[in-house]
Parts: C-alpha cells; structure tokens; sequence
C-alpha cells in the first residue's frame, strides 16, 4: 500500500495495490474509490484530506508490515 | 496527455490508476461540456458523455478553469 499527498492540491490518493483501475464511484463528496476487472478495491482518492478528520492520523496496529519507507 | 495541462497529482495518482481516461474526453469536456457547475472551492466540474465508457465522466479543473485535476465516470450524475 503507498499513500501520496500532495501538498499543493491536498489530494491524498491511496494506492491498495499496483493494479489499474477499470471502474469509479464517489462514496461521498471528494471521495471516489477505485475498482479492478474483479470488482476489486484497489485505490482511493481523497480531495481536501487535511479537512477530513478522520486521516489526520495514522495508526498502524497489528499489521503484518514487510517494509514501511516515509518519503 | 498531449495539449492537457494537469495537476502533478492528476498525472501521478489518478492517471496511474485510471488509464481508461483519455485526454480527448478530457479537452472535449473542458471545451464543450454537457454542463458546467463551480465547486464551492472555486474548482471546475465538467461532465462530458463518453461513448467507450458507456457514462458521463466529470472533469475537475482548478479554478483556471484549464488545469485537470480529477477525472472519473460519475455514477450519479443526472443529466
């Protein structure tokens, strides 16, 4: 999983896995989710992120973590 | 991406995950949208019939009205 913020537009997409997109859906105002050929979750894009409460913070608990690289 | 100026964000995040979307949808619903309605922080939809994906797509531009931000089919656009 990689997650990006861009601090200029303050867009965070947050990438589930490398795999591309073949479907769309707003689940709420500036927040559309990403869907493979299976119907698959495999991003999200987030507008305005500093303004939702809710990613303001992240906590990583019990995760079966191989890596995790700030950049 | 010939002729569209984006957003880094557009070309690195969205383009990335959402290689169906082409530039000619994306200058053909800048150009000539079916409707246009300005968010209320100043940036641009625009939405546009798109035969290939069988659904309107929505364009967000910034408030120059110019640079693509944001693109996907929207489920729930009524037209």
């Amino acid at each position: 999983m990689k997650l990006n913020y861009d601090k200029e537009t303050d867009s965070l997409y947050i990438h589930l896995s490398e795999r591309a997109s073949v479907d769309s859906d707003e689940v709420a105002d500036g927040v559309v989710l990403d869907f493979d050929e299976n119907g698959g979750l495999v991003g999200i894009d987030v507008q305005h992120a500093s303004q939702k409460p809710d990613i303001q913070s992240i906590v990583l608990s019990h995760l079966p973590l191989h890596d995790l690289q700030a950049a | 991406m010939n002729n569209l100026t984006t957003t880094t964000y557009f070309r690195d995040d969205v383009l990335l995950k959402r290689p169906y979307i082409r530039s000619e949808g994306c200058l053909k619903a800048i150009s000539h949208p079916f409707r246009r309605e300005i968010q209320p922080d100043g940036r641009i939809r625009h939405w546009i019939f798109v035969d290939e994906l069988d659904r309107y797509l929505r364009v967000v531009t910034l408030e120059d009205g110019v640079t693509v931000h944001n693109a996907f089919p929207d489920r729930r656009f009524k037209p």
